[in-house]
């Protein structure tokens, strides 16, 4: 089915319509969404409710890239939401990531917003300009954080070897 | 494997919850929005509240954060906040207990609508814009601040854009180059070999052996003067006035530094006579006015002192058997040396006492009745362990030697070059007497300056290795010391507050924010002064910030209670990054902005001065204002400003041409008993205009006294200074004399 007619359904109510857009991209946004807020109970309840806001107002979305975005950037807003207010109600953030591989603890030590650019850019390959339009990070933030992100997931003993390739 | 695969590997083997997948992700019911659930419900009780809650979706520290603004009591809310497992039979007694009624409820609901309208303003317009790499200019989206990720600036009433612009007019003053700046950059952030810190065993054995021993393995000289960098802490960022100066008035005299050449003149009521002229064989760095007497620096790069050494000498004697003589052998070492001359301030014709310190010089630091000496010393290429003098920094006072206790020579590391830091200070009375110099063994090279109102702080790389040793200003004597795992040899500013050390470094071509705990520092102690010597901690790094400020050159940082707002030039800009470090166990960078402006001159405790251009439309100035700021708050408070404008009987915008020498070096304007000496220059229509303009401050207003028309805007060299009621400037081998009370020239004098 095309991808207008596809908007056109959800923009009367249909919820299949709307899963169907978001099937081939929901794991990519569970993802970002628990490997940037560190558990599933948020991440499952940011996730949901950029889902009820993006069927809401996807109607205007012109193709399933720009749906894609739109989509990360109303999980983004959701997750620095959450980033908020967790800092300002003063509890520590529940980071249940599985810490018992390198990889596992490397992601761990990531600062919030490492995190965020980092897991986008790994499931989406997005430029920084593009991270920046997502985020909602200043270009030269997000560049910033995600070679900050970059650097600290590389071992040193591979750092030459891997560079050739990101 | 790339990055990306190996971390989509780890990501992917988490469990997806049924929740999340398409067929559930809108849920069964037809999502309400919470102004139609409310306005269908006449009674909300906390059950129907829940629900209505529920179905937001909000997280428990969304949930927490909005409950925070309600009228729940602190200690509901700290129940709620600490009970991760609390159940919603006992969050309904809460709120039954808190007595909380159907319109608190709707209250708090109309805060979460409130709160989910604002969680997003994100358009699908600014989603378009993913597929266009080109960034049009029109279609910019709307920038998340990177303090988003940490704590919005009105949840930290300290942190404010406004002390950040502060930041960075402060920034303007080192930017101009006021402030020599030297980084250096050794790339490591590992102590790989354990420090020597142990002052308690220090002899002339181990310091031979430290520096290289004997000619063979011996360690190279340091090949560059230490540089001194200046701590950029609010005070420390306004421009004082130079230590020393190359013409200075004093009494009934006034000195004038030509070249290596001293004049002495006599100035009675500002007659001028020269009484006597001193050339030195060095150079001749300037004259500073001490406690009332006149202090003359000058400095000698590799001076020849003789010195004698005992060798053994083995020979044969003619019945074939072998005997040892002690014999004595004569040497020259070459050291560079900077010397302080006491003059008296009534009669400076010969000096009273003369302070040499071995070494070139790094830093002067003028205390009331004192001079603090810095230099970077390099031990003598022929150095002989029975001659300490060759590989031990000295001073001299009066022709009286005095080699650096072996007590006061503080060794951080294993050292890399033959080089030393010294310290010195010179106390200024009827005679001069010098404290005892102390010294650091380092390659001095790789140490820094910071200068703070009461500490020195001497970063300290050798190698891989890395220190911070702190001297107090006020004790004159070195201090403490901490130890870093990271490398700052390019450091900027350090700060000590109550929490935490933290200081600023560039590494990388970016900016880097460290942070060490505050029993980091470990006192330099004497074994005589305690029996228990305080171990340096292992790691007291806490927290480490790097990749700020990316392509730019270091400025100045300014440390604020809860954040540190580090200023970096980029080209003609200075760009500024505050960083949150509330938290030390996590640092977020705050904010960037860009911004200029002009520097500010010190003219007496808690007050400075600007001076800027005013400019029309059209880019052409209309005036040069003259700003008077209040610098004893944090934030400078513009007091008042003089406006002066070019003056012609012609009809034209004759101030666009008004200039004046001194805007970017305001510390070389003459400033004396509440008056400012300003040379400018501008045309009038008919001729070019030049002049000094005198003007007073008096309660935070300027006032223009009068004039002097005798500056020549086509003079190579100017200095100005001002002695008791005369003015005196010197342009292109003339001095020139004139009394301020009717700015009347009074005599001038040849000076070549």
């Amino acid at each position: 089915m095309e991808f207008s007619e596809l908007l056109n359904r959800i923009a009367q109510g249909d919820k299949s319509a709307f899963a169907e857009i978001y099937a081939p991209i929901y794991k990519q946004l569970y993802y970002i969404a628990y490997f940037s807020l560190g558990n599933a109970d948020d991440a499952k309840k940011t996730l949901k409710r950029a889902a009820q806001t993006c069927f809401q107002k996807c109607a205007d979305c012109k193709s399933k890239e720009t749906f894609k975005a739109y989509f990360i950037r109303l999980l983004c807003d959701g997750i620095v939401s959450d980033f908020k207010a967790c800092r300002k109600s003063g509890r520590k953030p529940v980071i249940e990531l599985d810490t018992s591989t390198q990889t596992g603890k490397k992601f761990a030590s990531l600062t919030e917003a490492e995190r965020l650019t980092f897991v986008i850019w790994c499931f989406t390959n997005y430029s920084e300009h593009q991270l920046s339009i997502v985020t909602g990070l200043k270009e030269e933030v997000a560049e910033q954080k995600l070679k900050s992100a970059k650097s600290k997931m590389l071992d040193e003993q591979k750092k030459q070897t891997e560079e050739l390739y990101l | 494997m790339t990055i990306r695969d190996t971390i989509i590997k780890y990501m992917e083997s988490v469990e997806i919850p049924d929740e999340v997948l398409p067929e559930n992700i809108l849920g069964k019911d037809e999502p309400k929005d919470i102004e139609t659930q409310t306005a269908e419900i006449t009674e909300i009780t906390p059950e129907i509240f829940l629900e209505i809650v529920r179905a937001q979706h909000l997280t428990g520290d969304e949930f927490l954060e909005i409950l925070g603004n309600s009228r729940l009591s602190k200690k509901a809310y700290n129940e709620i906040q600490d009970d991760a497992e609390l159940s919603t039979q006992r969050l309904i007694e809460i709120f039954s207990e808190e007595g909380f009624t159907s319109d608190d409820f709707r209250d708090v609901l109309i805060d979460i609508n409130e709160f989910l309208k604002s969680a997003s303003t994100a358009t699908t317009k600014e989603a378009e814009l993913i597929n266009n790499e080109d960034k049009p200019e029109e279609e910019k989206p709307s920038y998340r601040k990177a303090s988003d990720f940490e704590s919005a600036d009105d949840y930290y009433p300290g942190i404010n854009r406004v002390k950040m612009i502060f930041a960075a007019v402060l920034a303007v003053l080192l930017f101009v180059g006021s402030f020599a700046l030297r980084y250096y950059y050794t790339g490591s952030i590992f102590i790989t070999e354990p420090p020597v810190v142990d002052e308690s065993i220090n002899t002339q054995e181990k310091l031979f052996a430290l520096l290289g021993g004997n000619e063979e393995n011996t360690l190279p000289l340091a090949s560059e003067p230490v540089e001194a960098c200046t701590d950029y802490s609010v005070k420390g960022a306004i421009a004082s006035p130079e230590i020393l100066s190359r013409l200075v008035s004093f009494g009934k005299h006034t000195l004038y530094c030509n070249g290596n050449r001293l004049q002495i003149i006599g100035t009675i009521g500002g007659q001028m006579e020269q009484e006597k002229e001193i050339d030195y064989e060095g150079e001749l760095l300037g004259v500073a006015v001490i406690n009332g007497k006149f202090a003359v620096v000058s400095q000698k790069n590799a001076e020849p002192f003789p010195f004698s050494y005992d060798v053994e000498k083995k020979s044969t004697d003619e019945n074939g058997e072998e005997k040892t003589e002690i014999i004595t052998l004569n040497d020259t070492l070459l050291k560079d040396i900077v010397t302080v001359e006491l003059f008296d301030g009534e009669n400076p014709i010969e000096p009273l006492s003369v302070y040499t310190q071995t070494g070139t010089l790094s830093k002067l630091i003028l205390k009331n009745e004192s001079l603090i000496v810095i230099t970077a010393d390099n031990a003598a290429q022929n150095r002989q362990e029975s001659a300490p003098q060759t590989y031990i920094p000295y001073s001299e006072t009066d022709g009286k030697r005095s080699l650096v206790a072996l007590e006061d020579i503080f060794i951080p590391f294993e050292p890399k070059t033959a080089g030393y830091l010294v310290f010195g200070e010179c106390f200024f009375s009827e005679k001069l007497t010098a404290s005892s110099a102390q010294a650091i063994l380092g390659a001095n090279e790789h140490v820094y300056l910071s200068d703070a109102e009461k500490f020195l702080y001497i970063g300290h790389n050798c190698g891989k290795n890395s220190a911070i040793i702190r001297y107090g200003i006020e004790n004159g004597a070195l201090d403490s010391y901490l130890f870093t795992e990271g490398s700052f040899s390019s450091a900027c500013a350090l700060d000590e507050g109550k929490q935490a050390i933290r200081f600023t470094a560039h590494e990388n071509n970016a900016m880097s924010l460290f942070i060490y705990d505050e029993s980091a520092f470990v006192p330099v102690i004497s074994p005589e002064e305690t029996d228990e010597k305080t171990e340096p901690l292992k790691n007291p790094l806490l927290s480490k910030m790097d990749g700020l400020l990316p392509e730019s050159s270091p400025v100045c940082t300014y440390f604020d209670e809860n954040a540190v707002y580090i200023a970096a030039s980029e080209g003609e800009k200075i760009a500024l990054c505050g960083v949150n470090t509330l938290d030390t166990a996590d640092l977020f960078e705050l904010e960037r902005i860009e911004c200029s402006d002009n520097e500010l001159l010190e003219l007496e405790d808690e007050l400075a001065l600007g001076i800027r251009y005013d400019v029309n439309d059209d880019g052409e100035r209309t005036a040069l204002v003259l700003e008077l700021y209040n610098t004893g708050k944090r934030v400078p408070e513009k007091l008042s400003d003089y406006k002066i404008k070019a003056e012609s009987t012609i009809e034209g915008n004759w101030s666009k041409y008004l200039s004046t020498p001194v805007e970017n070096k305001l510390s070389s304007l003459a400033v004396k008993d509440g008056r400012i000496f300003l040379p400018v220059t501008y045309f009038d229509g008919i001729s070019e205009i030049e002049k000094f303009i005198v003007l007073e401050w008096n309660e935070g207003k300027i006032t223009e006294l009068g004039y002097l028309i005798e500056y020549d805007v086509r003079a190579k060299e100017l200095l100005m200074t001002a002695g008791d009621n005369v003015f005196f400037c010197v342009m292109d081998g003339l001095i020139k004399s004139a009394r301020i009370a009717d700015f009347i020239v009074i005599s001038q004098l040849e000076t070549n």
